[in-house]
C-alpha cells in the first residue's frame, strides 16, 4: 500500500519539477537580479523605470499601446461576434474559418511586408501623390510608427478576441434574453443590460489575452522601428544579460503587469462566472437568418475585415515575388527565385530544420506534460490538484520575453557549455521555452477531454483486470486523442512561429528557427528581405497545410470518438 | 481445522465517509457462493458505494472485505477479478462491439485465437452473435446491456457485480432482461451482487437480499421471508404498500402479542424478538394490503376494524381501496371482479389473519413509534 502510493508520486514529482526547474526558477531569478544588487534589497533599478526618461517613455509607449489595440479589437469584434453567435448567414462556417486565418502569420513577419506600403518609398505613399493628395513622399511609418503597430497587431490579435466572444455569447441562456424583452427591454437595451454583462467572463479572457499579448509582443515594434517600448529594450539588453540588472528590472516590471492583469480579469471573470450560472435553464438558441439586404452588407463588412485582415500576408506574398517594389503601388518584375533560394541557402534550410524540429519537440513534450497535469488534477485529484493547476495556466501571464529573458539570465550562469547554456546550444531551451509558452493551452485540452469523458470508462477498464498505465494506454488516450491533438495541433503552429523566445535564445546562425532568421535576413543586403518574405510565405504554406489537414484527420477521428 | 468462511463474499464492520457524510456505517454481510444476491434501497442508502468497494473503486475507512475467505485489502481494481456492469454501461466508444467484450481477456494475455473463440461464444450467448463489428454507439439500449453482461462474463469470473444494471431501459425491456439475468445467472455458479432500488426487480429476482437505509443494512433474508416478516418500519414500507396500525402491548405469548390497538385488541406476530417486548411497549401492527378481506361483521380470531370507503380504483387485475377508519388511512387490495362488492361512501367491516399480521417495534434508525 505504501509502496503504491509513494509510486503514485512520481509523476507528481517529476511535473513539479520540470515547472520548477523550466519555469519558476527563471522567474525568481529575473526578480532577484531586478531586485537585489551587492549591496543588498535595491529599488533602483525598478524606480529608474519611471525616472530616466527613455524607460520612461517606453513604458508610456507599450502601456497607449496594449490599451489601443485591446480597444481596436473590442470594436471590430463585438459586432462580429454577435453576428456569428446570434445570427445565419450563407457561407458562415466558411467565414468562420477564414476569419482565423490572420493567426498563422506572426504580426511581425506581415510587417516586412507592410514595411513595403507604409514606407517613404512605399505603395501608400506613391499612390497617395499618384492621386495627387501628397505632393512628396510621406515615411508614414517614420511618423506614427506606433499607429503601425497599432494596427499590425490589431489585424493579427483580433481571432483570440472573436473566438472568446463568440464562445460567451453563445453560452448565454436565451431565455434570460427573451425574459428581459418579455419585461419590455429593446433589443439594444437587452444587449446593454442582460447580454453584456453576461458574456463578461468570455470578454475579460480575451481582453487578458489581447493585452499581455499586445503589451509583450517584440517582433512588430522591432520590424517598425518602434525603438522605445519595453520588449525592444529589454531585447537591446540581451547582450549586458550578466551585467546589467536594468534589463531585468524591465522584465520584472512586464512580468508583474501581466500578472497583475491576469489576476485582475481572472477575480472579475470568477465574481461574474458565479451569476452567470446561476439560472442556467436551456441551452438551445434558434439563430435568427439574416434578410437578403443584411446578409449582402454582411459580406460587405467581412470582405473588409478580412481583407485588411489578410494585407499583411498579401504584402509579404508580393514582397516574395517582386524583384523591385520602389516608388510604385504594385511591386514590379515578378519572380520566384526567391523561393528557391529560401529554399537552398544554408541559413533558411536550416533555420526551416530547426523551426520544424523545435516545434515537434516542444509538441510531444507539451503533449506528455499537458496530459500528465490534467490526469493528475481531474483523475488523480492529488492533493494541491489546484495548485499544480495554477502554476500550469501561469505562463499565461508570464510572456515569452520574460521567459526567454529568465533562461539566458540563470541558466548561462549555472550550465554554462553544456546544452542547457542557450550562448552554447539553444536548442533544448528553445523547444521548452515553446513547450511552456503553449503549456496552458494544452493542459486545457487534456482538462476538458478527461472532463467530457466519465470515469466509469476507467473504472470499467480497471474492473476487468487493466493495471494504471494499462487503463491509460487503452481507454483514456484513445479517448480523448482529438483533445490531445488539437492542443497539438495549436502548439506546433505557435511554435513554428514563435518570435519572442527565438529572437532572444538563439544568437548564433546554426541554431536559428525561422522567425530569427527573417528577422536577420531583412536586413541584410542582395535582396535579403525578399528571401525573408518568402521563407515567411513558405512558413505560413507549411502551416496552413498543417492545420488544414490535421483538421480533416481530426474531423473524421472526431467523428469515429462521439458517435458512441 | 481451523473454520474457514465459506462465504463467497464477506463485509465486516465496513465504514465509509465522504467528509462528513457516512456513506456506510459499520455493514456486516455475508454471500453465499453462487447467489443471486441483491442491495436493495433507496437512492443515497450507500448501496452503491458498497458494490464499489466491492469493485476495489473505493476504499473503506473501517473494516474488512473477504472474497472466499481472503482479505482484500490494498489489492487494486484490476486484480479483483470481479467484473461490474456499470449502471451507465461504460461501453468504450472507441472500441468496437468485440473489441470491448475482448477487452479484459486481453488484459489476461490470453492468444488471439482464444480471445477471438471466447469473445463469438459469449456474444453468442447473449444473443449478439452477428453485431461483433459494430460501435457501442449503433447498438439500441438493450443491446448495449448485453454486450456490457457479456463483457463480464467472458473472463470466467467467480463474481459479477451489478449496479442498476436496468435502470436505463424501458419499462418492457427490463422485464425482458430480468430473466435473460435470472437465466444467466442459472446457468453459471457465478455469485451475482445486484444493486437496485426497484423492489420489485429485487423481489421477483433474488436468492437473498439486503435492505439499506442511510448506509446501514436493515434487513436480510429471502424476498418472501423480507415481505411477509419484515424486522422493522423501514423495511415493511419500502418492500410494499404497508397498513402500520400503532398501539401498546397487553400481552405477550410464545409466538404472537396483543396489542392494545384504537380497532380493539390486536394479535400480531413476533418477528423482532430481541429483547423480548414488554407491557406497554409502544409498536405498529403491520398488515399488508391483500391480506385484508371485506367481512359482514368482526370475525372472532381475526384483527377487526368498521371503515369508511373512501375510493375504489380498478388498477386491472387488482382493485385498490382506499380507507378511512378512526382518522387513519388504510388501504386494502383485492382482486378484481364485477360487480365490486363494495362501494365508495359506504361503511364496512374489514378484517385480517393473525398470521398476516406483524409486530413492527422500530423503524430502521431503531426508534419505537
Amino acid at each position: 500500500m505504501k509502496v503504491r502510493r509513494c509510486r503514485g508520486l512520481i509523476p507528481v514529482a517529476l511535473i513539479v519539477g520540470f515547472l520548477a526547474v523550466f519555469l519558476l526558477w527563471p522567474l525568481a531569478h529575473v526578480f532577484h537580479r531586478a531586485g537585489v544588487d551587492p549591496q543588498g534589497p535595491t529599488l533602483l533599478y525598478l524606480r529608474a523605470l519611471f525616472s530616466h526618461p527613455v524607460q520612461r517613455q517606453a513604458v508610456a509607449n507599450s502601456a497607449v499601446l496594449a490599451v489601443l489595440v485591446t480597444l481596436a479589437t473590442l470594436l471590430l469584434t463585438l459586432p462580429l461576434a454577435w453576428l456569428f453567435a446570434r445570427r445565419s448567414f450563407p457561407g458562415k462556417a466558411l467565414w468562420a474559418g477564414l476569419l482565423l486565418l490572420p493567426m498563422i502569420l506572426p504580426p511581425f513577419v506581415g510587417a516586412v511586408g507592410m514595411r513595403m506600403v507604409f514606407s517613404r518609398a512605399g505603395a501608400l505613399s506613391t499612390l497617395l501623390m499618384r492621386l495627387g493628395l501628397t505632393a512628396a513622399p510621406v515615411d508614414w511609418l517614420g511618423r506614427f510608427p506606433l499607429l503601425g503597430v497599432v494596427l499590425l497587431e490589431t489585424l493579427h490579435l483580433f481571432p483570440i478576441m472573436h473566438l472568446n466572444l463568440v464562445a460567451a455569447l453563445a453560452n448565454i441562456d436565451p431565455s434570460l434574453e427573451e425574459a428581459a424583452a418579455n419585461l419590455g427591454a429593446r433589443p439594444a437595451r437587452v444587449f446593454r443590460r442582460v447580454t453584456l454583462p453576461l458574456a463578461m467572463p468570455g470578454l475579460f479572457a480575451g481582453v487578458t489575452l489581447v493585452f499581455i499579448w499586445s503589451f509583450t509582443e517584440l517582433g512588430t515594434p522591432l520590424v517598425f522601428g518602434l525603438r522605445r517600448v519595453l520588449p525592444v529594450l529589454i531585447y537591446d539588453s540581451v547582450s549586458e544579460v550578466g551585467t546589467n540588472p536594468a534589463g531585468y528590472a524591465q522584465v520584472a516590471f512586464v512580468l508583474v503587469v501581466s500578472a497583475l492583469t491576469f489576476w485582475i480579469t481572472k477575480r472579475l471573470v470568477a465574481r461574474q462566472r458565479s451569476l452567470a450560472t446561476l439560472g442556467r435553464l436551456s441551452l438551445t438558441r434558434p439563430e435568427t437568418p439574416l434578410s437578403r439586404p443584411a446578409a449582402v452588407l454582411t459580406y460587405a463588412g467581412l470582405g473588409l475585415v478580412l481583407g485588411l485582415a489578410v494585407l499583411p500576408h498579401i504584402s509579404v506574398l508580393l514582397l516574395a515575388i517582386s524583384r523591385r517594389w520602389f516608388l510604385t503601388v504594385l511591386p514590379q518584375g515578378f519572380t520566384l527565385e526567391f523561393f528557391g533560394r529560401a529554399l537552398r541557402s544554408e541559413l533558411t534550410r536550416t533555420a526551416m530544420l530547426n523551426s520544424l524540429g523545435l516545434a515537434v519537440g516542444a509538441t510531444l513534450l507539451d503533449m506528455a506534460l499537458g496530459f500528465g497535469i490534467a490526469w493528475l488534477c481531474v483523475r488523480r485529484r492529488v492533493a494541491g490538484a489546484d495548485w499544480l493547476d495554477t502554476l500550469a495556466m501561469l505562463p499565461l501571464a508570464v510572456p515569452g520575453l520574460v521567459v526567454a529573458f529568465g533562461y539566458l539570465g540563470c541558466f548561462s550562469a549555472a550550465f554554462p557549455g553544456t546544452l542547457l547554456d542557450p550562448r552554447f546550444n539553444p536548442l533544448l531551451l528553445l523547444a521548452v521555452s515553446y513547450a511552456i509558452r503553449r503549456l496552458p493551452y494544452m493542459v486545457r485540452a487534456a482538462h476538458a477531454g478527461l472532463e467530457q469523458v466519465s470515469r466509469t470508462y476507467e473504472e470499467a477498464a480497471a474492473n476487468l483486470g487493466a493495471p494504471p498505465l494499462r487503463v491509460i494506454w487503452r481507454v483514456s488516450l484513445p479517448l480523448i486523442a482529438a483533445n490531445l491533438l488539437a492542443g497539438g495541433i495549436l502548439c506546433f503552429s505557435f511554435s513554428m512561429l514563435e518570435v519572442s523566445d527565438s529572437l532572444i535564445l538563439a544568437q548564433s546562425e546554426n541554431f536559428y528557427p525561422i522567425t530569427k532568421a527573417i528577422y536577420v535576413l531583412m536586413d541584410s543586403l542582395e535582396n535579403g528581405v525578399n528571401v525573408a518574405a518568402a521563407l515567411g510565405v513558405w512558413a505560413m504554406a507549411f502551416l496552413a497545410v498543417t492545420i488544414l489537414g490535421a483538421s480533416l484527420i481530426l474531423g473524421k477521428k472526431l467523428g469515429a470518438i462521439f458517435r458512441g | 481445522m481451523p473454520e474457514r468462511s465459506s462465504a463467497a463474499i464477506e463485509l465486516r464492520g465496513v465504514t465509509r465517509r465522504f467528509g462528513n457524510v457516512v456513506a456506510l456505517e459499520q455493514v456486516t454481510l455475508a454471500i453465499r457462493p453462487g447467489e443471486l444476491f441483491f442491495l436493495l434501497g433507496p437512492s443515497g442508502c450507500g448501496k452503491t458505494t458498497l458494490l464499489r468497494i466491492l469493485a476495489g473503486l473505493e476504499t473503506p475507512d473501517a473494516g474488512t472485505v473477504l472474497f472466499h475467505g481472503q482479505d482484500t485489502a490494498g489489492l487494486p481494481p484490476h486484480q479483483r477479478g470481479a467484473p461490474m456492469v456499470f449502471q451507465n454501461y461504460a461501453l468504450w466508444p472507441h472500441l468496437s462491439v468485440a473489441e470491448n467484450v475482448a477487452f479484459g481477456l486481453v488484459e489476461r494475455r490470453l492468444s488471439r485465437a482464444e480471445i477471438a473463440h471466447r469473445v463469438a461464444e459469449v456474444l453468442r450467448r447473449v444473443g449478439l452473435a452477428d453485431l461483433g463489428r459494430r460501435m457501442p454507439g449503433q447498438l439500441s439500449g438493450g443491446q448495449q446491456q448485453r454486450v456490457v453482461l457479456a463483457r463480464a462474463l467472458v473472463v470466467n469470473p467467480q463474481i459479477i457485480l451489478l449496479d442498476e444494471p436496468l435502470s436505463n431501459l424501458d419499462a418492457k425491456l427490463r422485464v425482458e432482461m430480468r430473466s435473460e439475468i435470472e437465466a444467466l445467472h442459472a446457468e453459471t455458479d457465478i455469485t451475482f451482487v445486484y444493486v437496485t432500488h426497484d423492489q420489485t426487480e429485487a423481489l421477483s429476482l433474488a436468492d437473498r437480499l439486503a435492505v439499506m437505509a442511510a448506509g446501514r443494512i436493515v434487513a436480510v433474508g429471502t424476498p418472501a421471508e423480507l415481505y411477509h416478516r419484515p424486522p422493522n418500519r423501514f423495511c415493511a414500507e419500502f418492500l410494499g404498500e404497508a397498513n402500520l396500525v400503532p398501539g401498546r402491548v397487553v400481552n405477550v405469548a410464545a409466538n404472537t402479542a396483543v396489542v392494545e390497538t384504537q380497532f380493539g385488541p390486536w394479535r400480531a406476530l413476533l418477528v423482532d424478538t430481541t429483547p423480548p417486548p414488554e407491557t406497554g411497549e409502544p409498536v405498529w401492527c403491520l398488515i399488508r394490503p391483500e391480506a385484508l378481506e371485506p367481512v359482514a361483521g368482526p370475525l372472532p380470531g381475526w384483527n377487526n376494524f368498521e371503515a369508511h370507503v373512501r375510493s375504489v380504483r380498478l388498477t386491472g387485475a387488482t382493485v385498490s381501496v382506499g380507507l378511512q377508519a378512526a382518522g387513519r388511512e388504510l388501504r386494502a387490495l383485492r382482486l378484481a371482479q364485477l360487480p365490486f362488492p363494495v362501494r365508495p361512501g359506504a361503511r364496512a367491516w374489514w378484517a385480517g389473519p393473525v398470521e398476516r399480521t406483524v409486530l413492527i417495534r422500530s423503524d430502521e434508525r431503531g426508534n419505537a413509534p
